[in-house]
């Protein structure tokens, strides 16, 4: 069967979108294939900064026929009383393209109707994909849009030519002026004129001539290669950092690699500052030695083949060593002051424009680990210390040049200034996890300022100015902050708890004018517990068992993790019976006038409950019994609970299953008398207020 | 190939093009998109080709000289091109190799940078371009101008002659470049650099300045109501500078910061929408000349 290949050129496309725009184009035309009905094989997408490549295998010529069920007019109005159809029936017909005579009567919910049976024969695929692509191509979203010239079409950088075929012939349509046709293009140096495509076989035999590795695994494994090969020339071996590889692998179609070295006087400076340089100014792979120490070499990656290599080899080296001049002269600057000294300094870079600078940022972060260290078992003079320190190397010349030093020039420049050394890891660490799958931080201290940190972020975003991620953009990394704190949170029980933070934080803010929103604390509750989700979704929770732990508002992540794996690790025949109990409760509770008479909905302790009890009103021994239990049990479950002692809480739990399912069978909670009734419920607010410490077991699907 | 020569070469290339050569623009700047002939002038539907030598002063980004490549005052090579082109890339490539600079015999790469100028509440989307590893030009399809959207979108290609000099002279800082017949960068330009360094960083009256930008900023808004949007706009050039002046020195809190900025956008939005507004009135004088003002 034939084959189906559209090539989308453009201007140099940013390198972190070709990726996704090829799945997206990807999805786009095989989903609108699909609804055609349009067969079709093997899907396969290639990527250049200069063009998008969708090639489609074994497409089947045209969507397969299909036989339409076509309702007409009433039936006593398309047959007269004989039986002959009337004038309505033959227009029905005729508009149908069917014999009249073809036409059933079915019967419907509305009466009887006539019905044509319209067979419809699938177009000619060219046909459907020239509709198809030109609607895919305007469907494709980036972070960033454009149009150019005069045109009206946004895409991510100008499209100059589109090629399209089905069968080897053009698959005809028109974008905003640019016409589809069969020409493509090669390298823009070394083969830029156009030529003429008759399959896709012979695309990609012209583009491996022309200068083209069109398949971006194999570019980027091919880069690989030829770096590794370099720097083995030379004893050493890359530095590999996959994100630069995928970089540089879309900024260039015709990738050749080059050795450079520099002047070893510059292995002097803090290897980071030399390796980051390379990469954020040059995007230059760093070579180091079998000891994992620096060389002095590099490696460059030219878009375009081997002539003149020495040219290109000469302006990448001599532009590296302005960028090590530079640093040099930052980092000799930074180091005539201690590291303090850079703290007055912040007052001068943003934080928030309406939350302040990075120093009231830092004097924040100061008062929250002031007020944490202590339960967090760490020294609060070593966390004031940390917290007063943390931002300093925002304002140092070597972090303004190179931001991603952040945290990495503070633990260095902390210990040049003599400060202490725990001092120095956390000031490094507060920072972690950087990203997804990034290690936590190592020491308590640098978890405790991790938290400080990105909640002080969260309450000043969310909890005040009430800004939240939305479903694709998050500017402030606000959503990877919330993620950072849960991580740490949920796995270090030495730390105190994610609300006494946040409360923490919003008195601090409270300090500097700036007040929380009872909108914004709720948003920011919502987020954090989208972020635990997320964490116990990865750890393969069951989906019911996350749904009972995040029933609350403001879920601590550590208490709902240990209750999900509690829950999640429990034969069915010890949670069935606690679950169904609890939901007994809960859904009497819950209902109309009791909500009214006793509002569990706003979270009161089971002691606050138990304690509002009339115990001389009580009428029958199942009452007395389950109170008692409750009594009985309500210091060791809120105890165990803050110990996060899950499995402790559920076996006093089970306590209570016998006693309620009692209750339930031999007294009338919603009895005629007020008082009565009132007493029942405060009772089982109670009991419910102790299953609340696990979660809502009506969640559970049992 | 000197410094001179290389300025003059891109005039000789664009000018061949079709482009108008502008002469630079008299009121201090940060960039030659502040300049009107492309801050105003990318406004609306009317053709512009041209292309011009701005001097640029960005205070802040002084280093008393010492610095090879940092400087607070350098130049600028400005094309604007609008509409854009559907061959801009290869007609910035052409002018490239009028400077002897074969693409085949060096590593040039676009790389993604977008671009955005908040006082004049304008952005666009591009590239920086590399030439073996160095930043030489500033490639935009400007988006919006004043806040308003560009239609049709011109192209601004803004090159960094002292970068390119440095390339193709093998030279490691400004300062060594030969401006002309043995003559320095250095020796025309640094003199001033050091003063104006000391000035903007040290010695410039910040109680002045403040009462400047009131000033400028008060008069703008008085004469761009009474419809004279030139004389408006140079008085939002003329605040945009005095802030950079007050940054320089420090003298701007980051609470007060965001408020300068929108108080020069607000002056030079209200000059594009006027602007715009005139234009249109005259019936977009421009668009007869599509001919003249066509690229070739």
């Amino acid at each position: 069967m034939a084959e189906l290949l559209l090539e989308i050129g453009t201007e140099e496309l940013p390198a972190g979108v070709v990726e996704s725009a090829l799945a997206q184009l990807q999805s786009a035309v095989t989903q609108r294939l699909q609804e055609a009905r349009i067969a079709f094989g093997e899907v396969e997408t290639f990527g250049t900064p200069r063009r998008l490549i969708l090639y489609i295998h074994d497409v089947a010529p045209s969507q397969t026929d299909v036989v339409r069920e076509v309702r007409g007019p009433a039936a006593n109005v398309a047959f007269d009383a004989q039986g002959n159809p009337t004038p309505a029936a033959i227009g029905f017909a005729r508009k149908q393209g069917v014999d009249v005579s073809s036409l059933e009567v079915v019967s419907t919910p509305q009466g009887e109707y006539v019905m044509a049976k319209v067979f419809e024969r699938g177009k000619p695929t060219p046909e459907v994909a020239s509709g198809i692509f030109p609607e895919a191509i305007r469907s494709l979203t980036f972070p960033k849009m454009m149009r150019w010239g005069s045109g009206n079409l946004r895409f991510c950088r100008p499209i100059r030519w589109i090629l399209a075929l089905y069968d080897g012939e053009v698959v005809p349509f028109e974008l905003d002026g640019i016409h589809s046709g069969n020409r493509s293009r090669g390298h823009r140096f070394l083969a830029p004129e156009e030529f003429e495509v008759h399959t896709p076989a012979d695309l990609f035999r012209q583009l491996d001539e022309r200068y083209v590795q069109y398949d971006h695994r194999r570019r980027r494994e091919n880069i690989r290669q030829q770096a590794d090969r370099l720097a083995q020339e030379v004893g050493g071996h890359i530095l590999w950092d996959e994100a630069l590889l995928d970089e540089v692998t879309h900024l260039v179609e015709y990738p050749t690699a080059l050795l450079g070295r520099f002047d070893p006087n510059f292995l002097n400076l803090p290897e980071p500052i030399l390796i980051t340089a390379m990469k954020k100014h040059q995007r230059f792979f760093a070579v180091a030695d079998a000891q994992g120490r620096l060389m002095p070499y590099f490696v460059a990656v030219r878009n375009g083949n081997d002539y003149a290599l020495d040219i290109v080899r000469d302006g990448n080296e001599r532009v590296l060593t302005a960028r090590f001049n530079d640093a040099h002269f930052f980092y000799e600057r930074d180091r005539q002051q201690k590291l303090d000294a850079f703290v007055t300094e912040l007052r001068r870079i943003v934080f928030q424009e309406k939350l302040g600078s990075m120093a009231d940022k830092a004097q924040r972060l100061v008062a929250m680990a002031g007020e944490m260290a202590p339960q967090a078992g760490v020294d609060a003079s070593l966390a004031q210390r940390a917290a007063t320190l943390c931002k300093a190397d925002l304002a140092t010349e070597v972090v303004m040049e190179l931001p991603a030093l952040q945290g990495i020039m503070g633990r260095e420049y902390a210990l040049l200034s003599g400060e202490n050394e725990q001092v120095a890891q956390a000031i490094a660490e507060h920072y972690m996890p950087r990203f997804a799958g990034d290690a936590l931080p190592e020491s308590a201290l640098g978890r405790l300022l991790a938290v400080c940190d990105r909640v002080d972020t969260l309450v000043g975003y969310v909890g005040a100015l009430q800004i939240v991620p939305t479903g694709s953009g998050d500017p402030f990394g606000l959503r990877r902050s919330a993620q950072g704190v849960v991580q740490i949170l949920a796995t270090d029980a030495n730390l105190p708890r994610l609300w006494a933070f946040v409360e923490s934080a919003a008195r601090a803010y409270a300090q500097q004018g700036v007040e929380v929103t009872e909108q914004g604390m709720r948003l920011l509750s919502q987020m954090f517990a989208q972020r635990i989700e997320a964490l116990l979704e990865d750890e393969g929770i069951r989906y019911d068992v996350v749904q009972v732990v995040l029933a609350e508002e403001r879920v601590e992540p550590l208490v709902a993790r240990s209750n999900a794996q509690m829950l999640n690790a429990l034969p069915v025949e010890r949670l069935t019976p606690v679950a169904l109990a609890a939901t007994r409760v809960r859904n009497i509770l819950k209902a109309g006038e009791a909500a009214k008479l006793v509002p569990t909905a706003t979270w009161q302790s089971p002691a606050g409950w138990l304690q509002q009890v009339d115990t001389s009103l009580f009428q029958h021994d199942e009452e007395r019994a389950l109170y008692e239990v409750a009594s009985q049990h309500e210091a060791r479950v809120v105890e165990s609970a803050a110990r996060s002692q899950a499995d402790e809480v559920f076996s006093l739990l089970e306590a209570f299953t016998e006693p309620v399912n009692r209750f339930f069978d031999a007294v009338l909670v919603m009895a005629p008398e007020e008082a009565l009734r009132r007493n029942r419920l405060l009772l089982l607010a109670g009991v419910d207020a102790l299953y609340r410490y696990v979660g809502d077991f009506s969640k559970l699907v049992v | 190939m000197t410094f001179q020569e290389l300025l003059l070469r891109l005039e000789q290339f664009w000018a061949q093009h079709g482009c108008l050569i502008l002469q630079p623009y008299d009121v201090e700047v940060g960039a030659g998109t502040m300049a009107p002939g492309t801050a105003l002038r990318s406004l609306g539907p009317e053709p512009w080709n041209v292309a011009y030598v701005q001097p640029s002063r960005r205070p802040a980004d002084g280093r008393y000289g010492r610095n090879p490549m940092r400087v607070q005052h350098y130049y600028q090579y400005q094309v604007i091109l609008k509409p854009s082109p559907d061959n801009v890339v290869d007609l910035y490539l052409d002018s490239l190799r009028a400077l002897d600079i074969d693409p085949l015999e060096h590593d040039i790469r676009f790389v993604e940078d977008d671009w955005e100028a908040p006082t004049l509440g304008a952005s666009g989307v591009g590239w920086e371009v590399w030439l073996d590893g160095t930043e030489i030009t500033q490639f935009t399809y400007f988006q919006q101008m004043g806040g308003i959207e560009c239609r049709p979108v011109c192209a601004e290609i803004t090159y960094g002659p002292e970068r390119l000099a440095m390339c193709l002279q093998k030279k490691d800082s400004f300062w060594e470049l030969e401006w002309a017949h043995g003559i320095t960068y250095g020796e025309v330009d640094r003199h001033a650099e050091i003063e104006h360094n000391y000035y903007n960083f040290d010695h410039a009256d910040v109680e002045m300045l403040f009462r400047l930008f009131e000033m400028f900023e008060a008069e703008g808004h008085r004469i761009a109501d009474l419809g004279y949007t030139h004389p408006a706009f140079d008085y939002a050039l003329k605040c945009s500078h005095v802030f950079n002046l007050l940054d320089a020195r420090g003298s701007i809190s980051v609470t007060e910061r965001a408020s300068y900025i929108n108080r020069v956008r607000a002056l030079a939005r209200k000059c594009c929408v006027q602007y715009l507004k005139q234009r249109e009135e005259m019936g977009f004088p421009l668009l007869k000349a599509q001919e003249a003002m066509a690229i070739v």
